[in-house]
This record gives C-alpha cells, structure tokens and sequence, in this order.
C-alpha cells in the first residue's frame, strides 16, 4: 500500500489504514446502507469513519486480526450513520437481535460451549434488553478503543459515550446480579 | 472468565450474525464507490489528513488571511491573464488551496481512453475508475511513488490543488500549454488536450524531478 511523508498519521498506520479500505470498505458501505436514505449518505459515512481513523489511528486495531478489525469497523460506520440519520430525523430501524433467528442460533451454540451456561444465559438476556447502541460502545471500549476515540469514531460527543458506556455497564451488571449470578 | 471477555465472545457472535449480510453482499456483488468519493477517499488515503476540522493557531490564520488577501489582490489584476494562458480552465485561488474549473472542452462523454503509454518503467496499472465522462487511472511503484492520470468529458467539473507548500508553473509540453504545481515530493499537472481536460497527480516520498514529470505528460496518449 500507498505511504507518504505528508501523512498525520504514522506510515505503518497508513498503510493499515490503506489496507482496511481496500479489503472493509465494501462491507461498511453495505453496513452504513441499511440505516441511510441513500448511497451518497453511506459512502460519506464511511469516509467519515476513514477521517476518524487518519485523524487519530485506535493503537489498538495494530495488533488485532482481521476479523476483529472487520467487526470493529463495521460496528463504527453502523454507529455512524445511525447517528447520521438520526440528525436528519428520518425513522432509523435499529435491528432487534431477538427478531432474527440467526442470532437465536449463534446464542444457543455459544452457550453449549461455554462452560458457565447459566452466565451466558443471563448475559444474553442483559444483551437481548440492551440499546445496540449502548452494547455496541462498550464492544468500541473493551476492543480497546478509549471515550475520546469512540466519539471521534461515532461522530457523537464524548459526554454521549460515556452516558452509553455507563448505561451498559449498569443494565449488564444489573441483569447479571439481579437473576441470583455470579458476578465477576 | 472474565465478564468483559465473555461479553466479548458472546457480543462478538452477534455482531458476525448482524453483519453476516452485509459482508456477503460486499463479497457476492462490490459496490462501485462513485467517483467523487474515490478521490475523496485517495485524497485522505494518501495524505493521511482528514479534509476538514483542522485546528489551526489563530496566529496562523491569521497569517493564512493576510497571504490570501494578497494573492487574491494581485489575482484581481492578473486573473485574466491566467485564465487565457492557461489553454482552456479557470483558476480561482482560495486561502489553502487553488480550484480548477470551468475547463473549455469540447467532449462530453469519453470517446477515446487515454493512458500513459508506455507505462512508464517500473509502474504498474493498480487500479482503474471509469464513468461515461470520466476515468482516472492509478500507477503505483512499489509502496512509495503513485501516479493518477484523470480524463474528463464533462465541462461541469472542478479539481482542488493544496498551494500551501509549493509553487504554480505554466509549461510548454509537445505544443500544450500545462500548468504544473510542484512541491518537494509532490506534483500536480493539468491541461487540456483534444477535447478533454487532463490532470496527473504525481506523489512520492524522493524528490520530484521535473524532467521525468514532463516526460510523464508527454506520454499521455490514446491507449
């Protein structure tokens, strides 16, 4: 990939940044486009999630794999346009986990897995009750990525973050607590 | 485990399910960015700098202000004859950077595609965006140095130039006239030719040789 001198940014990490747009940005425009009226409006919220990125690059995207990396970025240009389409007030399907039965499944299977059932039981029963997007920063904080980060990432203000990142520590530890669990 | 950990995994799964579509359709049938916003992003690619929202030290706004005010007073007496010898587009320059527009061509539609021909020696063609009055073709060599020759059809088109770090040349080249924006690692070329308008954006990490810039104009040519 493509560095040069001029960049904010480190070269290894406009590389990365380089790469992530050739193999992901094609996923987070589908991702954005559920949630936007338009492809113009996806395309500007991927490259808003790129401008984030170059503006200051999450150290903590350098060490992970590409899966990871896939859903973290997909989740940011999610958030985003949720975001952008709320500013615009249009009515934004915000997906319901419980609806699909894909989800269903996956859940079912994690939970054979596991070896504590009855925690990723109540775990995904806090989730199934949860705001996504509430979830979805504290999925940003603990893949690494700081308040400060997750608001530049989601166009949202970093007071906003911290409100979602509270929330669903609360709801998570609630639910966990509440139904007689074992709390970290 | 760890309940942040568990969270992780499990929300992690969900996440996959919820984006499953998504990522397939991206697979199945890639989305052609349009145009516009892969110049957009090749700008911000390359650069690494977000276009907007730059914090600025008001002493150097201020500074910003008073060099624009400037060259836009010479510009006033100068304007139409910049616009006359630079064979067919108007210049108009704003504090950060200098816009090219307005470009007299007589093509509305791309009847012949142009390209660097040869390649020049240790270039590859990377990457080709193509609509019914535009093309722009990437040459890359090796992970340092990118060439971006765009051909346009459409007389409703404008190209932003950075004139912050260097300096605006008018050339003669194979009986074109060609206005060359150099800075250290960097060039811009633009002209019109046979109905189109041309730019060449050059970029590297070494320093620019002119010469090899002009013989990349010369090259251009019907592929």
């Amino acid at each position: 990939m493509l560095l040069f001198l001029t960049a904010a940014i480190p070269g290894e990490d406009l590389a990365l940044l380089n790469g992530f747009y050739e193999r992901f940005g094609g996923a987070m425009f589908r991702a954005a486009r559920r949630y936007v009226q338009n492809d113009a409006d996806a395309e500007d919220v991927v490259h808003d999630v790129f401008s984030a990125l170059a503006e200051s690059f999450i150290p903590a995207l350098r060490d992970k794999d590409d899966e990871a990396r896939l859903r973290f970025l997909l989740v940011c240009a999610k958030n985003r346009a949720i975001s952008f389409s709320s500013r615009q007030s249009r009515i934004v399907p915000v997906p319901s986990p419980m609806l699909s039965k894909a989800f269903v499944h996956a859940d079912d299977e994690l939970a054979e897995r596991m070896d504590d059932r009855a925690l990723v039981r109540k775990l995904l029963g806090a989730l199934d009750g949860m705001d996504p997007l509430y979830s979805d920063a504290l999925f940003l904080q603990l893949e690494g990525a700081s308040v400060k980060e997750i608001a530049r990432l989601l166009g949202e203000k970093p007071e906003t973050i911290k409100k979602r990142l509270h929330r669903a520590r609360k709801l998570l530890r609630g639910a966990i607590t509440e139904q007689g669990g074992t709390e970290e | 485990m760890n309940i942040e950990a568990l969270f992780l995994e499990v929300y992690g799964k969900r996440l996959d399910a919820e984006f499953a579509e998504a990522i397939a359709a991206a697979e199945a049938e890639p989305y052609r960015f349009s145009p516009r916003f892969e110049e957009r992003m090749q700008a911000l690619l390359q650069s690494g700098r977000p276009a907007a929202k730059r914090s600025v030290p008001i002493r150097r706004i201020l500074w910003i202000a008073a060099a624009a005010v400037l060259v836009l007073c010479s510009l006033a007496f100068t304007s139409k004859r910049i616009r006359s010898s630079v064979a067919g587009f108007l210049v108009q320059v704003f504090g950060d950077h200098v816009e090219y527009s307005d470009p007299e061509i007589t093509k509305m539609a791309i009847e012949e595609e142009y390209g660097l021909v040869p390649v020049p020696e240790g270039f590859v063609e990377y990457k080709t965006i193509k609509t019914e009055d535009y093309i722009c073709i990437f040459y890359v060599k090796g992970e340092n140095t990118m060439l971006c020759l765009k051909q346009r059809a459409s007389s409703n088109v404008s190209e932003s130039v950075d004139n912050e770090h260097g300096v605006f040349e008018e050339y003669g080249i194979n009986g074109k006239t060609v206005l060359i924006y150099l800075t250290e690692t960097t060039a811009h070329a633009a002209w019109t030719e046979d109905g189109y308008y041309f730019s060449l954006a050059y970029t590297s990490v070494s320093q620019v040789d002119l010469d090899q810039i002009i013989d990349y104009i010369s090259s251009v040519a019907v592929k």
